[in-house]
């Protein structure tokens, strides 16, 4: 069972308020659901959607198409039948009521006359639509409880609940659904993924800079800085933000930065400096299509090659592109101990997808985590900050003993951290970063393989991209194909022998990812020399879909 | 500075500099290492950090803890390193092109943080390490090696900015005088907040106009009367710059609540807290 709700409409109509209700309620009831915004860049007004996917297990990805269309404006619903499933209803004041669109046969009207005779709100319509789905999905009326919000006043959430009791009363019929209910099972973003990961992983400083979609990440962390003791600061701008959070991780402090690519552009020369510093420093650069304003609030995974190259000079770098909203609390976790391993920057890269995407997932596993720091523990004298010989470890900051001197330098440096332009120092540098790259590559994720044992087709893909895909697979193995897929989380850099064991004669190999430049795939083929069949690809600024892939799989 | 001075003192480090001879900055680096020494502080107290240029380099010259970063973006790091471990004694020592030019931005989103650290500016009215171009503070029409005809653009006023935001400690000096070099940095060291010392230094190489001479001639001490808490005075003090006079001493002075004393919940440095996985169990609750 899989079932998707649209609630469409301008912003500031209450959609987002809407979603949280449903998502909450449906959760509350032992569904798994994947919602996700769908929204434009401004403050009021345009066409906005929000999808919740819902299902009995474990939700993917989300459907381009709906079950049920809760249309809030005359817009909404002139759109609707194009987003509709075959089956699907769509829910509509009857004031929107026109010759045009009465016959329409898959519309629902709600009659505002009485149901503005039971309630007052402001949002009744939503409100009623929201019992309205609740019953069509066979729920009880004690579910409706789900449909308040402490901030609100006693009067709004009891307007509000009338509305939706209203609504729950209209519809006879009730789909009669199974339901195991799933025990430790939370409902999150890949935002919040983030920054619980980061925390897990003893984050102390964030700052960042806001810019969309990545703010859900400091917001949520300035939320809980308080009870978690951390220092989260809202800087002048993204250079501010990324030195700011060098500063206090050369000082002994798990410190994150967070943006999205325009930022991430900002940050590139501080980049370098934490490399050549040696500073363990973590970046979530969360995409959004770009070039320079791009599209804002739209999703794409087209930063790659940027952040891998990004800043003069040579240096070790890890790029780590979470799978899922879970996967996003796990990498986050680990990428602060690689960084603190290696003493590199580690750059996380999500996207719009992943960062707006609430889903129902197993609560995050903290047992199995451990926080592991490097440092080196002894006195020393004569510290060698950037001791030649070191590939990872060894590392103390200011006030760890209270004898040791340490000097953090963004020049080439003597191991002691004196500037120099010695030729020979020059050189050890660079073998120090070309033996850390070695390190890292054969510490990081190998590819999660998934599908047909007896693969015929072998479909790559990096990132979020990973649950439509998935579901593309198991559909396109239902259909009678041998599909096979390999997802990287680590996506850089990369192992030359990485595919080694999955490429075979007469299997073809597709490549899938959002972008137009098959970003990933070329740095597979530049380091594994694998060639593609084909390329499946994404760039209008909208998430991949299981049926957009299976369509241009059949193509 | 005597020699044995040198020897007792724990932050001197004689180190060859890549200074040119007779450049300000020796006589800034000395005042530095002797009030350091004479407050009693010892080298792991003290987290000396700079941006990139002439003036920059001077963190690889003392035997303190360093951290030389980027150009322009020395207050930045600074506020990561603060909010770390505000146990620590930052002084931040760069140039008057790394700190009003480049750095402009953060200087000036610094000043309204209020960290508790020395801000020692290097300000000989030109980019010395680049070679002899203008910098924010030169004149306006003064010839340099690459505005032949002169600045087109106005001097920043580096105090009556600060002043005018009121930054919490806004003091001038001069190179040449090291006596009162140091006892401006005692008080900057003494203040509790963002304290910010403008010292005027010749540039021996690339400035031919703000030479030791022009600058002797034209600075005089503030009257022991002067009132630094009085901020419309202190801004018309900040504005005489040139042949009617340069005054030098602490100009301003606010003492308010610092970027530490700001954030509630912070009392010992975040990096002596002990964090586990575990502690985001709680969080996770939220999500149910």
């Amino acid at each position: 069972m899989k079932k998707t709700i649209m609630i469409a409409g301008a912003a500031g109509e209450g959609i987002n308020t809407s979603e949280l209700f449903l998502e909450r309620m449906l959760k509350r009831e032992g569904f798994f659901v994947l919602s996700y915004k769908n929204y434009m860049s401004r403050v009021r007004g345009g066409f906005n959607y929000a999808t919740i996917t819902l299902g009995t297990e474990m939700v993917n990805s989300c459907e381009d198409r709906a079950d049920i269309i809760i249309a809030l404006n005359q817009e909404a619903l002139d759109k609707s039948p194009m987003m509709l499933k075959k089956e699907g209803f769509i829910l509509a004041s009857d004031q929107l009521k026109t010759d045009a669109v009465e016959a329409h046969k898959s519309i629902l009207w709600i009659e505002q006359e009485p149901l503005k005779a039971v309630s007052s709100s402001k949002n009744a319509f939503s409100m009623c639509a929201i019992g309205v789905v609740l019953k069509k999905l066979g729920l009880e009326q004690e579910a409706l409880k789900g449909m308040t919000l402490k901030k609100w006043s006693e009067e709004v959430n009891q307007t509000n609940l009338a509305a939706g009791t209203y609504g729950f009363s209209l519809l006879e019929s009730q789909i009669k659904t199974e339901i195991t209910h799933q025990k430790e099972t939370i409902l999150v973003n890949g935002n919040q993924a983030v920054a619980l990961g980061a925390m897990a992983s003893g984050l102390g400083f964030y700052s960042a800079y806001p810019m969309a979609p990545s703010t859900g990440i400091i917001t949520y962390l300035a939320a809980h800085e308080r009870e978690m003791g951390l220092i989260v600061e809202q800087a002048e701008d993204e250079i501010a933000a990324i030195m700011a959070a060098i500063g206090a991780a050369s000082n002994g402090v798990r410190a994150m930065t967070g943006t999205s690519g325009g930022g991430f552009a900002l940050m590139v020369e501080a980049l370098g400096f934490a490399a050549v510093s040696e500073v363990p420093l973590v970046v979530c650069n969360v995409q959004r299509p770009g070039p320079a304003t791009g599209l804002p609030t739209r999703t794409e995974q087209a930063d790659l090659s940027f952040v891998v190259t990004a800043s003069q000079g040579e240096f070790a770098r890890i790029v780590l592109a979470p799978l899922t909203v879970e996967d996003a609390f796990y990498t986050t976790f680990r990428a602060f101990n690689l960084a603190e391993k290696y003493q590199v920057p580690v750059i996380i890269l999500t996207d719009q997808l992943l960062a707006d995407s609430t889903q129902t997932i197993s609560k995050f596993k903290t047992s199995g985590l451990k926080i592991e720091r490097y440092l080196m523990e002894e006195v020393q004298t004569h510290y060698k900050r950037y001791d030649f010989d070191q590939t990872f470890g060894g590392r103390k900051y200011p006030g760890l003993d209270d004898q040791t001197l340490v000097m953090t330098d963004s020049h080439v440096h003597d191991e002691y951290g004196n500037e120099t332009e010695d030729e020979q120092m020059t050189i050890k540098l660079k073998h120090k970063f070309i033996r850390r790259i070695e390190g890292i590559k054969n510490e990081l994720n190998a590819p999660i393989f998934y599908g047909s044992e007896s693969y015929k087709t072998l479909l790559i893909c990096w990132g979020s991209t990973f649950g439509a895909l998935k579901d593309a697979v198991n559909a396109l193995n239902d259909q009678g194909e041998s599909v096979a897929m390999l997802a990287f989380s680590d996506v850089f850099p990369i192992k030359e022998d990485v595919l080694k064991v999955y490429l075979k004669e007469n299997v073809n190999v597709i490549n899938v990812e959002g972008n137009a430049f098959n970003q990933f795939g070329k740095i597979l083929r530049m380091e594994t020399g694998v060639t593609f069949t084909k390329s499946i690809n994404k760039y209008d600024g909208r998430p991949f879909n299981a049926s957009y892939i299976i369509e241009a799989y059949r193509k | 500075m005597t020699k044995i001075e040198t020897i007792n003192n724990p932050f001197v480090m004689n180190h060859p500099t890549s200074w040119c001879p007779g450049c300000g900055n020796f006589s800034i680096l000395e005042s530095i290492n002797e009030t350091l020494n004479d407050l009693g502080l010892t080298p792991q107290e003290v987290l000396m950090v700079s941006g990139i240029g002439q003036a920059a380099k001077l963190p690889h010259y003392i035997h303190a803890h360093g951290l030389n970063s980027l150009h322009g973006r020395a207050l930045p790091v600074v506020m990561g390193a603060h909010a770390a471990n505000h146990n620590l004694r930052i002084i931040l020592t760069s140039g008057d092109g790394d700190t009003y030019g480049e750095g402009g931005n953060h200087f000036i989103h610094g000043i309204r943080r209020n960290m508790d650290i020395v801000h020692i500016v290097h300000d000989n009215q030109i980019y010395g390490l680049t070679k002899g171009q203008g910098s924010p503070t030169t004149a306006f029409g003064q010839k340099t090696r690459l505005q032949v005809d002169g600045m087109r653009p106005d001097p920043l006023n580096p105090v009556a900015l600060a002043i005018s935001m009121d930054c919490s400690f806004v003091a001038r000096s001069f190179s040449g005088d090291p006596e009162h070099l140091k006892s401006m940095i005692k008080a900057a060291m003494a203040h509790k907040g963002y304290a910010l010392i403008d010292v005027l230094q010749p540039c021996i190489s690339f400035n031919e106009v703000n030479t030791f001479k022009w600058y002797k001639e034209r600075v005089y001490k503030l009257d022991p009367s002067f009132d630094a808490t009085d901020r419309v005075k202190a801004f018309e003090k900040a504005l005489e710059f040139g042949d009617e006079g340069i005054p030098m001493g602490i100009l301003y002075k606010n003492e308010k609540a610092t970027f530490i004393e700001r954030i509630a919940h912070i009392d010992e440095p975040l990096v002596y807290k002990k964090r586990t996985p575990d502690d985001v169990q709680k969080l996770l609750e939220q999500f149910d």
